[in-house]
């Protein structure tokens, strides 16, 4: 049988606050919701690593804030190299700014002397900002000490790893919105033998969405399983995965 | 960008000039395009400009009471007509100050100089170390001078924003309005002064501005990181100018104050009584400077609102253990591998070997659930680090980790030291 050609069309990430699985980061979004709310504002800072829901956060945020009727501006840091330091002028007269990234400023220091200057007058005209980086703000290394204790005046939360429990929950919803069904025994089979990184695992996801519409086949165990080990073999890893008593009680 | 329905007509506003030209480049055949397909010979115009809506946002302002404030012309401080008291924030008194051995100096000459403004330290220098106080201290002076001689007219400015006015102003050659406001004023307050190195055309400007004032006995309080004479990229002339008057340092507070200030704090921010032992435990937690402090404190209180609880020692110590622990470090095999084997007093190539006697078993199972645990490793992966094991290995030892802990008290404790070891 001809395998079918899958277009290369997928569904918008969600990045909308209610799609966020908050696992043991309630409080961040308790907090980030209590930022658009009557008595909120200030500003609040968010640290962790890549594939943590940092940019997730940013833009449901915003999102969040324009639904609401308030103006926001969502930068991220990572294309930086693409514009100017002028970039941040006049920023503040968003009700919220939400700068993603902050640690790829680091040590370059016009970027740095730009959001420093936008950081002050945002403030001064009591804005709401919100902030994402890889490390807590007394950890950046940034030149500008000046800049790195405003980052740290207001609230900071580190964003916490999902469980795997967790982890087998937004696969079943990621695959969900999919259209895609994954048992249990599935998701606890991806969480046992791939590596439990989020953003990884959601590529994964992806791949064996690609693969079961090209195949016409659904998410059983031995499709998934193939198709692992069939991207071990195609990464040039040893293939380890090998059908056990252990896959077999799941 | 905003966007704005009139007509016929569709007005995309942007921020800046920057963003302008970036949507002008990249989007706007794009856009024309959508449109064109959407509404066909219906599709509205198109226009980019420069701007933001006009929207009256009703704030609670420092003091409490309620104020209408239009937001574009906030925005634009060239627009925006000064007032008795320009840009100072009402909360910053003197009353919020908390006085320390680290600042009673410059706390003291600035309450002079709000008594009699203009004819004792002029100008004042206050150098210290960021967050400490320093921006505080000058709003106090600006709000005891207004309310010690009605009508008279203080400025604040930090140094990034009398540069940007001061360049608007060239660009809309408007430059004349702009000295005129700056050498009106009974008092300039200008903050972090050693932005200006390097910057030739804004310290030319600075420095008439600075003997106009001077001259006419007006005041002019200015702060900075570090003494005058220290400043590199600044013209001389302004450095021995900036010494004319009284220079005074602010430094880091010491426990007591810090204690105090968090006290304060945190009757001002959420009109609560901190336990005192909770001050002390953030106080000699956080060390650095005073915008820190004030971060800790609103995370406890934020977890306490969360959560329900009351803010007790214990309390505290769970809700900072993010701000205090080294959490940004990464957790790898490597290091736990390493960790467990020195708590347990074995070697690291124990845990790898084949050796299946209890005493390096056990750490084992314990290193295998603990990098489940802590990292993102797949089990085959996890398996592979402790001497090529299969990952069933590692699926039953963290299986019986789990089983340890409730039935065993040394284990469980043995378990969660590492972990706290390790998270920290």
């Amino acid at each position: 049988m001809t395998a079918q050609l899958p277009l290369q069309l997928s569904p918008r990430p969600g990045l909308q606050l209610d799609d966020y699985l908050p696992g043991p980061n309630a409080q961040v979004l308790s907090a980030l919701k209590e930022m658009l709310g009557p008595t909120g504002g200030g500003q609040l800072y968010l640290s962790g690593t890549a594939g943590s829901g940092k940019t997730h956060l940013l833009v449901g945020l915003c999102e969040l804030a324009e639904a609401r009727g308030l103006s926001a501006v969502y930068l991220p840091m990572a294309e930086h190299h693409a514009w100017q330091p002028a970039m941040l002028d006049g920023l503040e007269a968003m009700d919220l700014i939400a700068i993603d990234d902050v640690h790829l400023l680091a040590t370059e220091t016009d970027w740095e002397a730009a959001l420093f200057a936008l950081y002050n007058r945002a403030r001064d005209l009591q804005r709401r900002m919100l902030f994402s980086a890889s490390q807590g703000p007394a950890r950046l290394p940034l030149a500008l000490p000046d800049l790195r204790s405003r980052l740290g005046w207001g609230s900071a939360y580190r964003l916490q790893a999902l469980s795997d429990e967790d982890k087998v929950l937004l696969l079943q919803r990621e695959a969900g919105r999919r259209g895609l069904t994954l048992d249990s025994g599935v998701s606890a089979y991806i969480l046992r033998h791939c590596p439990r990184h989020t953003p990884a695992l959601l590529q994964l996801l992806e791949r064996l969405d690609h693969a079961a519409l090209a195949a016409q086949r659904r998410l059983t165990l031995p499709f998934v399983r193939e198709q692992i080990q069939l991207h071990e073999d195609s990464d040039g890893r040893l293939a380890t995965v090998s059908p056990t008593a252990a896959d077999k009680e799941s | 960008m905003q966007c704005v329905e009139e007509g016929e007509r569709l007005r995309l506003l942007a921020p800046n000039a920057f963003v302008l030209d970036w949507v002008h480049n990249n989007y706007r055949d794009l856009l024309t395009r959508f449109l064109d397909e959407t509404y066909g010979a219906d599709a509205p115009e198109l226009s980019l400009e420069i701007g933001s809506l006009r929207r009256t946002e009703v704030k609670k302002s420092h003091t409490g009471q309620t104020v209408s404030a239009p937001l574009a012309q906030q925005a634009d401080p060239g627009r925006s007509e000064p007032s008795q008291l320009a840009n100072i924030n009402p909360s910053f008194s003197f009353e919020t100050f908390v006085e320390g051995k680290s600042n009673q100096l410059a706390r003291a000459a600035g309450m002079q100089i709000a008594e009699n403004p203009g004819s004792m330290y002029n100008p004042l220098f206050v150098y210290g170390g960021v967050g400490l106080g320093k921006t505080h201290l000058m709003h106090a002076v600006g709000n005891l001078m207004a309310s010690k001689h009605p009508g008279t007219r203080v400025l604040y400015l930090h140094s990034e924003g009398f540069v940007s006015e001061m360049v608007k102003a060239l660009q809309h050659g408007t430059i004349d309005t702009f000295k005129q406001r700056m050498r009106s004023v009974n008092a300039l307050l200008i903050d972090d002064v050693q932005f200006f190195a390097g910057k030739e055309r804004t310290q030319e400007e600075f420095f008439h501005t600075f003997n106009a004032l001077f001259d006419s006995q007006q005041q002019i309080i200015l702060t900075s990181d570090r003494f005058p004479k220290e400043m590199e990229g600044l013209e001389d002339r302004l450095k021995s100018r900036f010494g004319w008057g009284l220079t005074v340092s602010v430094d880091s507070p010491d426990l007591e104050t810090r204690v105090a200030i968090l006290m304060s704090k945190a009757q001002q921010l959420f009109e609560l009584e901190l336990p005192p032992e909770v001050a002390f435990f953030i106080g000699k937690t956080v060390r650095s400077n005073i915008r820190e402090l004030e971060g800790a404190l609103r995370r406890t209180v934020a977890n306490a609102r969360f959560t329900g609880q009351p803010i007790t020692l214990e309390f505290a110590k769970e809700a900072l253990r993010d701000m205090i622990a080294a959490q940004d470090r990464q957790i790898s095999i490597d290091n736990i591998q390493k960790t467990v084997a020195e708590y347990f007093k074995i070697r690291t190539s124990d845990l790898k070997s084949a050796k299946r006697n209890r005493a390096v078993a056990r750490p084992r199972q314990l290193a295998m659930a603990l990098a489940k645990e802590l990292t993102n490793h797949s089990l085959p992966e996890i398996g592979e680090a402790f001497g090529g094991r299969d990952h069933t290995t590692v699926l039953y030892a963290t299986r019986k980790v789990v089983e340890l802990c409730e039935t065993d008290t040394r284990i469980a404790e043995d378990y969660r030291n590492l972990l706290r070891t390790l998270s920290h």
